[in-house]
């Protein structure tokens, strides 16, 4: 479905280099790594919000920064860190801006598309929201927010950029069981960075480890957090335990 | 009543130019102007008519008036009346569009150095006697300004709000100082226009300015009506790419037309402050930021306020107070209420 054959980009004294791999239809892959590793940096560069050295993504076999912007948005949708506008909009507002990809720019949306973009927020249980001001939101609701008008696109790939960030315990998890629930359920593909490799064990197929602009390694859940592979992407010492199947991360300390 | 407030606001300027058409320093009874307004059309749909039909004259319409009331309300008052209107709309406009673009409530037209380089030109025009050249130097060097800013921000390829502004700052400078060394070598007569001119005013207004302003700006507020939406989805900045939306292009068309139908208002009618942010910010505060309704009020709501402004401008006194003056007197202290009363309408 997406691959990234030999992804490279340097800015300043940073680099990524040869950043390499593959997911299939409804899967979810996780880049997971320290702070500064380059996560965010992969991720704007598969979607060509920073442009890599040479053509390295591929959605479906096509070269997906051949597209224009507007091709690139029909066909995947990508979800930033939050942050907000300079104006009070509200919440239909901003998801309905998901369609900007579809309208011409001598275009308002109409009913149909304001009714697409509600349709998405009942789907995030967010439709009493509609009328908020965007800017009034918490960080999860604008998390959702930004999910709704990411789907309104229809896109087949979602790229999510630290989707969990800012967010209490239980937000995570909802946010997460989302992101499961939309691979699952509507097929779509979806490749996020996260901090937690807990949260990562849980809930992707895949893991990337990236460290220092590199993938350390790439693969399974099961096979890719070993403790020898995290301290070393980490730096710390770290415990793995086996809990119903899934694997816990813990770091190991002394004080305890 | 927010709906009806919305379409009160959109058909004011209809009620604000009848209002401006009967007040003036020439008083002459309201039944006349209606009369006389009603005969002059007549008038033009027969010639329009006898034009079709190849010089047939259908009826002859006389107006039983003395020349005086016509040459005051359709030589001098009429485009007088329809210029505030049409550069109400665009200095309202602009200011909406460019604080959408540059994500700042606190832009507007002249930021770009267009006052500046609009005010050197008309100097220099002045100074020069050269007369007839003052509206299309003032045109020339608002343009100049703009497309110095522009450049001047520019870098690497892309134009940030802060090197814009900073741009915007020095060309400013720039063009005041080159302005006053002006003013400083001038003679005293010069110098009182070039200081009058400044200050903003439509006493020149005729049907000659309305020709070129007119179709400038009323094509510039069309194409933005149009693309209005796109102003929601640029206020995002950069997340506005991940919609699918050529940002760097859109902006650049935006900056263009903006550009145009500022300098168009500049070079004949001076500077006239305040507009271009009061319009807007009022119109947030009552109806919210979305564009799709924003862009159309802040259109009819500038020209009803600038005509309506005008109007005063020429009639409270026995002479005429410079309209320039008068907005930011009438501007401030509403907008200061507004600002304490709503928390400015634009942050959380």
């Amino acid at each position: 479905m997406l691959k990234v054959k030999g992804l490279s980009f340097s800015y300043g004294d940073f680099s990524v280099e040869n950043v390499c791999f593959e997911v299939k239809e409804g899967e979810i892959l996780t880049l997971l790594g320290p702070n500064g590793s380059g996560k965010t940096t992969i991720l704007k560069n598969v979607y060509g919000l920073l442009k890599p050295k040479k053509k390295c993504v591929f959605i479906d076999g096509r070269d997906f920064h051949s597209l224009s912007l507007k091709e690139r948005a029909k066909l995947a949708g990508y979800v930033p860190q939050s942050h907000y506008p300079p104006f009070p909009y509200t919440v239909l507002d901003v998801v309905v801006m998901g369609l900007a990809s579809q309208l011409s720019v001598f275009e308002s949306p109409k009913d149909e598309h304001y009714e697409k973009a509600l349709e998405k927020l009942r789907l995030l249980g967010m439709e009493r929201f509609k009328d908020r001001p965007y800017t009034q939101l918490s960080g999860g609701q604008l998390q959702l927010i930004l999910i709704a008008r990411a789907l309104v696109q229809e896109p087949k790939v979602l790229l999510l950029d630290e989707p969990t960030a800012h967010l209490d315990f239980k937000n995570q998890v909802k946010i997460l069981g989302i992101i499961k629930k939309l691979a699952r359920e509507e097929r779509i593909t979806a490749i996020l960075t996260l901090h937690d490799p807990n949260l990562a064990s849980i809930y992707s197929d895949k893991i990337a480890l990236v460290k220092e602009g590199r993938i350390r390694a790439v693969g399974e859940s099961s096979e890719i957090l070993r403790e020898e592979i995290l301290e070393e992407v980490y730096g710390v010492p770290i415990h793995i335990l086996e809990f119903n199947g899934f694997r816990v991360i813990m770091p190991k300390t002394e004080v305890v | 009543m927010r709906r009806f407030l919305f379409l009160f606001l959109l058909v004011s300027p209809i009620f604000a130019f009848f209002i401006s058409l009967f007040i003036g320093a020439y008083h002459m009874p309201m039944a006349d102007i209606i009369n006389m307004a009603f005969l002059k059309s007549l008038q033009l749909i027969s010639g329009v008519l006898a034009k079709i039909t190849l010089g047939k004259l259908y009826f002859d319409v006389q107006i039983p008036y003395p020349s005086v009331y016509q040459t005051v309300l359709f030589k001098i008052r009429l485009p007088r009346v329809l210029l505030a209107m049409i550069v109400g709309s665009a200095l309202a406009v602009s200011g909406a569009v460019l604080q959408a673009i540059f994500r700042n409530p606190l832009v507007n037209s002249y930021i770009l150095g267009i006052s500046s380089g609009a005010a050197f030109g008309a100097a220099l025009a002045i100074g020069l006697s050269l007369g007839l050249g003052v509206t299309p130097l003032a045109f020339a060097f608002a343009l100049l300004a703009v497309f110095l800013t522009t450049s001047l921000a520019k870098i690497g390829g892309r134009i940030t709000p802060v090197s814009l502004i900073l741009a915007g700052v020095i060309v400013n400078a720039f063009f005041s100082a080159l302005t006053s060394l002006l003013k400083f070598l001038m003679e005293h007569e010069k110098l009182a226009s070039v200081v009058y001119w400044l200050m903003g005013s439509f006493a020149n207004a005729d049907w000659h300015s309305l020709k070129v302003a007119f179709p400038i700006i009323f094509a510039g507020c069309i194409i933005i009506s149009l693309m209005r939406w796109q102003l929601n989805v640029l206020s995002f900045g950069e997340e506005a790419k991940l919609v699918g939306v050529e940002t760097e292009k859109l902006k650049f068309a935006f900056i263009l037309i903006v550009s145009l139908i500022t300098a168009a208002s500049v070079a004949f009618c001076g500077i006239i402050g305040w507009v271009g942010l009061m319009i807007p910010h009022m119109v947030r505060m009552a109806f919210g930021p979305d564009h799709k309704k924003l862009i159309p009020l802040s259109i009819t709501l500038g020209a009803s306020f600038m005509v309506l402004a005008d109007t005063l401008a020429r009639s409270i006194a026995t002479y005429e107070i410079p309209i320039g003056i008068l907005t930011t007197l009438l501007g401030i202290p509403f907008f200061a209420y507004l600002l304490r009363k709503t928390g400015g309408g634009w942050h959380a």
